[in-house]
């Protein structure tokens, strides 16, 4: 016992590392709503700052460190002015990757200024040995370091939490636009929190390098690892983080210690982020998630010509560049291949993961191990890696089932890091001393070993890079493209049209790891000895900045993104031009990608699609063949039944539904029934609850016990969200949750494809859109939406967006149809239209309509009958004309008083109040 | 509206503009650290070599986040200073090429290639610890690896193109004799993240010393606190640590070691536990005990490159009492020898045809080394064929230097799984 308390204390001096490190990370994601990746190299570059004063100008230990300090407090003030405020509205993504190219630039100006060598600093702390119970030994200033940990947190904590800059951070953090109209300054907000973060990360470093040695590189790991608390801390919490920063260290320390097995110990805070993150996560996101731009997605179509002009080259390169060469280009199509994975898993899936190299190396470890050990044939061994790939893929995935955003890239980055830790770096699983030897590979007899034979081996990844590109086309073009793209865009909206979110991710993260296997395979078996050590988790991060480079949405963006990647196309060129220039290449590689994020965040390629497009229209005047082909008129095929669309009959019955949030009670068992060919208004003031019946209905939020849900008899009250849709039930939104950039069609077609999982198979090889069926037809025509149909939803007025949003719900075959605000922000005619248009889907559809709508005139004129809540309570129900009168109803829109005064309009009151 | 747009547009251009300016000044930041040192060279050619050069390539990891070695790329500069100011070799003048492996697979597969695209004769004094990548390219073009110090990739201990002169991984087995030898009672092993293929070597050696090692604590590679690891190794009495450690994590292990207070002696690889490592710990580091592969270069057999290192303004934050360097130089000199001794062309093929049965005879600098009988058909284990260096050398740390222990290589063949003892030959003095 003793030994694990003496070990307890002594891993009291990395918690205390941790919980500095995090609560830099927690300010800046506090102010701005950023993971800075490049804390630690902005803090290291404080303490450079500080090192230069101390050790070549001979400064004393507190003014150099007031100097660091302030440096990398301007340096982090500078990052956000420049960079980060630029970024203010892309997508998280985006962000990161930007911290992502300030770490790689900070980081490479101090291996060039300094090299990568570590540096001995001697400590200003006391280093004095303590002694506990006569056998615990710790040095002083790893108690120092702990004191001074917890005396910030408590500073940070006051600061926060009683000073008016504390507070308004806090308002943005809960809310940006609601302390904006309060007149607080988000923009200058978050620059004082990047510098009072970087400030205090360059502090921490100053304080810890003599611990951990002076080094371009040792702050950033330690970012990684502080990552873990400041998750634990929910990013919100000083004190849990401080906390957490010390449970990681002790717990790191004991494992270590008593678990006999490389890497496990460092794997530990990784293997903490997954737990928690699974654990805390949620199935779907909630209603205030922020949905923010992301960066566009192509179509998926391949020129066949270009194709094959595109192969032609890269065989005719391959045939006749000397070795150097071929061994660039074919360094370009592997990466390129791993690359691709991301455009499936990010690019149109929208999850961001952090671990695809990780996945690469898994395909070439099992695959490698395989033909190292056994004599299973070479292509044999490379299919077992790829399929091997294929279950660690679904099992990254499942986090993401619960968890997205940057939580998503925290946790896979966790788990890659894992891998890395105690698989490609533990000897006992790669082959030991000799190492993993494929010797010489064959297909077909053919001697495909890169070294001997390097254009066969460029070949043979030629071939596997038009595969997977044919096969990532395929799908985004298929059905299966637009369930990923429904998920990536709204997990909810995708959810109400039934489409299955786990399964859509899961899929995402399967064929994602398979094409990551394929391409690590190719990449690591360019020699017979494999190298497991190059598919480490920093490599996995730069990996998501390339493809961010090239396009993460477009099929070409990949190989684009590939030319920059170590040993690939850029670095022989830069070479060739220039010997010396090789250092300065990840130096220019991070300035690249912060300026590529500036200027375009929608990659290369997006670009060159538009640069294309323009020289053909120039060109065309002289060579007509060049000529932009018109898009051809659609022509909707007819119904195929002369009568209007007939649902199936269904009824929807509530029964004592109750919805709590924490201590507050949003619906107070509620009752009420929805008839095929009826339309009930759901109606009262704001915050009574309406739409989080709607919410709790469809299966967006948990009813209380006792609540009783039933769709045509059949209870449903523990069914899922999608299995609710599949079953008949469809809803619009309040915020509309279109899939903005897909076309009208598109959105269309996405809540009427058929659900079977065969065709997330299929469509990797033959991607067939379905013909429209009767119900997508006459909702088209009903909604007269047959002119915006290959118009993108962003490109729509917002009066069609509404109509769509309702016709995408209608498109379902829904058989109970719930409307949330649908008349909000229309216009009187667009209104009315909208009247005639719900008593047609009720009396000749025969769709049981739920209406939640404040346009009092609407519901008088549309509703066969209504529902008046009130503080999450029915207080009333029956025809409009009986509600109208009914006393509790105008108390509860007017107040008791006014509601006593004689009225002589009161539907009109009533509506004016609701209009307010 | 779009009035808004282009100003915000316009607007939001400065930060670019700016952006753009720092990546400028960033870049000549960046340039200004280089140490780049382009020495004026002094040294007058008493006779001045003639004709074609003869071309090598030397190639190793200088700019990558891992462990840097640029004092081999300073040394072989400097040695082609040297040996063309000395008349060259046989006559002609030698012309190094340094290629930059970064530590990474590729980078190394790119150096082979351009070695052979480059006409080299041979790949001289370099290392990686990626050398599996570049050893089929230079098999396939008959280029052979000459003389490196550690061979760490296993292909480059079996491959027939390569010529290793120094004797890694068998300074392990050397540290732990050295330590049974000293009398130690309780022998703990360190090893950094990476090399536990050294932990059987080390077990045996011990088992054949009639010992044990029972205990091996692993460093993460990344440099952390390392007071957990230093407890956990310095436990249970341990009176000597036998450590597989490179130089960075070294210099983060030396604080928390300091600060344990622990007597234990550390027994430490060469150009690894050397006196950087030690600079402001010498009281901890004192009596502890290096093992290696070259005598010191204090000693008259290198004076020659002290000499050159002095002359050719050599990069002095660099460590050249190391396997790197002296191994570079050792490397260079034995390459001389086989150039010098073969008749006719001097190519490729030539040269490879010539090391296979080179006896390469550096008094004091390597021990006498013969290339024509592989380790395994002359006692040794599988796996270990081109290892025809078998002998250890040591230094102690004494008031913070290093100094060399005894003056005669130290065979380690039969612990090392061999069956025969190696002439490690005369003693050096």
């Amino acid at each position: 016992m003793e030994e694990v308390i003496r070990f307890a204390l002594l891993g009291l001096g990395i918690g205390a590392t941790y919980a500095l490190a995090s609560q830099g990370l927690i300010i800046i994601y506090r102010g701005s709503g950023v993971l800075n990746f490049a804390l630690g190299a902005i803090g290291m570059a404080g303490a450079y700052a500080w090192w230069e004063l101390t050790a070549n100008q001979e400064w004393a230990f507190l003014p150099a460190l007031v100097v660091g300090v302030a440096f990398a407090a301007l340096v982090g003030a500078l990052v956000h002015l420049l960079i980060m405020r630029p970024l203010r509205h892309s997508a998280p993504l985006v962000r990161v990757i930007a911290t992502l190219g300030v770490l790689i630039t900070i980081q490479s100006i101090a291996v060039l200024r300094y090299t990568a060598t570590s540096k001995f600093v001697q400590s200003d702390l006391p280093t004095d040995i303590v002694t506990i119970h006569n056998t615990i030994v710790i040095s002083a200033d790893r108690l120092i370091l702990l004191g001074i940990a917890i005396v910030l947190t408590a500073g940070l904590w006051l600061f926060y939490r009683h000073t008016r800059f504390g507070l308004a951070t806090t308002a943005i953090a809960e809310s940006e636009r609601s302390a904006s109209s309060l007149g607080i300054s988000p923009d200058r907000v978050a620059m004082v929190n990047w510098a009072l973060g970087c400030g205090l990360a360059g502090l921490a470093a100053i304080l810890i390098v003599p611990i951990v040695t002076l080094q371009p590189a040792v702050l950033t790991n330690l970012v990684l690892a502080a990552t873990a608390a400041a998750l634990l801390a929910g990013f919100r919490s000083f004190p849990i983080a401080l906390g957490a920063g010390l449970v990681v260290g002790i717990l790191q320390t004991e494992v270590t210690r008593y678990v006999d097995q490389t890497g496990v110990g460092t794997a530990v805070p990784f293997l903490l982020i997954v737990l928690w993150l699974v654990i805390r996560g949620q199935a779907l996101p909630l209603r205030d998630y922020l949905l923010q731009r992301l960066p566009t997605i192509g179509t998926g179509q391949i020129h066949r010509v270009g194709l094959a002009i595109a192969v032609g080259v890269g065989v005719i390169l391959l045939s006749i560049m000397s070795p150097i060469w071929i061994d660039a280009v074919t360094v370009t199509i592997c990466v390129g291949v791993i690359l691709l994975s991301i455009v499936v898993l990010t690019g149109y899936t929208g999850q961001l993961s952090l671990a695809q190299f990780a996945f690469a190396g898994f395909g070439a470890w099992v695959g490698g191990r395989l033909i190292a050990t056994t004599d299973i044939p070479f292509l044999l061994g490379c299919a077992s890696g790829i399929a091997a790939t294929i279950p660690l893929g679904v099992l990254f995935g499942l986090p993401a089932v619960r968890t997205r955003g940057i939580n998503l890239a925290i946790v896979t980055l966790g788990l890659g890091s894992a891998i890395e830790l105690v698989l490609f770096s533990n000897t006992d699983f790669t082959g030991g001393f000799g190492g993993t030897q494929i010797g010489d590979p064959t297909i077909f007899g053919l001697n495909v070993n890169a070294a001997s034979h390097p254009t066969r081996y460029g070949l043979m990844a030629l071939v596997g890079l038009t595969l997977a590109t044919l096969i990532v086309g395929n799908i985004r073009r298929g059905r299966t493209g637009r369930r990923l793209i429904a998920v990536r865009t709204n997990e909810r909206a995708a959810a109400a049209l039934g489409i299955s979110v786990p399964a859509a991710k899961l899929y995402a993260f399967a064929v994602a790891a398979a094409i990551a296997g394929l391409g690590g395979i190719l990449l690591a078996f360019r020699t017979p000895s494999i190298s497991f050590a190059q598919f480490d988790s920093f490599t996995s991060i730069t990996m998501v900045a390339y493809a961010m480079i090239g396009g993460i949405g477009y099929l070409f963006g990949p190989v684009i993104g590939a030319t920059l990647a170590p040993g690939a196309f850029s670095e022989r060129l830069l070479n060739e031009i220039d010997d010396g220039i090789g250092k300065y290449i990840p130096l220019i590689g991070g300035i690249a990608l912060i300026l590529l994020l500036l200027v375009n965040q929608n990659g290369i390629v997006k670009e060159q699609i538009a640069q294309i497009a323009y020289l053909r229209t120039k060109l065309a005047r002289f060579l007509p063949f060049l000529a932009m082909k018109e898009p051809e008129k659609r022509e909707l095929p007819a119904p195929s039944t002369e009568h209007r669309v007939k649902v199936k009959s269904m009824a929807l019955e509530v029964e004592n539904l109750t919805v709590k949030y924490g201590g507050t009670i949003a619906v107070d068992n509620v009752s009420l029934a929805v008839r095929p060919g009826e339309v009930l208004g759901l109606i009262g003031p704001n915050g009574a609850g309406k739409t989080s019946l709607i919410d709790a209905v469809t299966g967006f939020t948990k009813a209380s016990s006792g609540s009783v849900l039933r769709l045509d008899g059949q209870d449903i009250s523990g069914w899922s969200a999608t299995r609710r849709a599949r079953a008949g039930m469809g809803r619009s939104f309040q915020s509309l949750e279109l899939f903005e950039d897909s076309t009208v069609l598109e959105n269309l077609r996405a809540a009427s494809d058929p659900r079977d999982l065969g065709s997330y198979i299929r469509d990797m090889l033959w991607p067939v859109d379905v013909q429209l069926g009767d119900t997508v037809l006459s909702t088209i025509r009903e909604f007269r939406l047959e002119d915006d149909l290959d118009r993108f939803v962003e490109d729509l007025p917002y009066g069609r967006r509404r109509l769509l949003a309702m016709a995408r719900a209608v498109a379902t075959e829904s058989s109970v149809l719930l409307l949330d605000e649908p008349a909000a922000g229309l216009s009187d005619a667009e209104t009315a239209e909208l009247a005639h248009l719900v008593r047609r889907l009720a009396k000749e559809w025969g769709i049981a309509v739920l209406l939640v709508e404040h346009d009092m005139t609407f519901v008088m004129s549309v509703c066969d009958e209504l529902c008046v809540l009130d503080f999450g309570r029915k207080i009333a129900s029956g025809a409009p004309s009986e509600v109208r009168n009914d006393a509790a109803v105008i108390a509860a829109y007017l107040g008791e008083e006014e509601a006593a005064a004689p009225q002589t309009s009161r539907p009109e009151r009533i509506s004016e109040k609701e209009g307010a | 509206m779009k009035q808004i747009a282009r100003r915000r547009a316009k607007g939001a251009r400065w930060p670019l503009m700016v952006v753009l300016v720092l990546a400028a000044c960033a870049l000549a930041l960046a340039a200004c650290g280089g140490d780049d040192d382009e020495g004026d060279t002094n040294g007058g050619a008493a006779n001045a070599p003639e004709g074609q050069p003869i071309v090598t390539w030397t190639y190793t990891d200088v700019n990558t986040e891992g462990p840097q070695y640029k004092n081999i790329e300073e040394t072989a500069r400097i040695y082609e200073e040297w040996v063309n100011s000395e008349g060259g070799i046989a006559g002609r003048p030698l012309e190094t090429n340094f290629c930059d492996a970064r530590g990474t697979p590729t980078a190394v597969a790119a150096c082979g290639r351009e070695a052979v695209a480059g006409n080299a004769v041979a790949v001289v004094g370099n290392f990686t610890f990626t050398g599996d990548a570049i050893i089929p390219i230079l098999e396939k073009n008959n280029l052979a690896q000459w003389g490196n110090c550690c061979a760490i990739a296993p292909s480059e201990l079996v491959s027939p193109i390569s010529f290793p002169m120094g004797n890694q991984p068998l300074y392990s087995v050397g540290l732990v004799k050295k330590a049974v030898e000293d009398g130690c009672k309780k022998i703990n092993g360190v090893i950094i993240e990476g090399a536990e293929a050294f932990i059987p070597l080390m077990k045996n050696a011990a088992k054949a010393e009639g010992t044990s090692i029972d205990q091996f604590v692993t460093l993460p590679a990344t440099a952390q606190d390392f007071a957990p690891q230093v407890a956990e190794a310095t436990s249970g009495d341990a009176d000597c640590l036998v450590m597989i450690v490179s130089e960075t994590p070294y210099i983060a292990w030396m604080p928390a070691f300091a600060q344990s207070g622990s007597d234990a002696v550390m027994y430490g690889p060469q150009g690894n536990l050397n006196e950087k490592v030690a600079e402001g710990f010498e009281e901890a580091v004192e009596g502890d005990v290096v093992a290696g592969m070259y005598p010191d270069i204090s000693l008259s057999q290198w004076d020659d490159y002290r000499g050159a290192l002095d002359e050719y303004n050599a990069d002095m934050s660099q460590d050249y009492n190391s396997l790197g360097g002296m191994g570079t130089w050792a490397a260079y000199e034995g390459f001389k020898q086989v150039v010098e001794s073969m008749d006719g062309e001097i190519n490729n093929d030539t040269f490879l045809k010539a090391a296979e049965t080179a006896q390469i005879d550096l008094p004091g600098m390597v021990p006498p080394l013969d290339f024509r009988v592989p380790w395994s058909k002359d006692g040794g284990p599988e796996g270990y064929d081109r290892l025809v260096n078998r002998c250890v050398v040591f230094s102690e740390f004494k008031d913070g230097e290093l100094t060399p222990l005894g003056d005669e290589f130290t065979d380690v063949s039969e612990i090392a799984g061999g069956t025969k003892p190696m002439d490690c030959g005369p003693p050096f003095g």
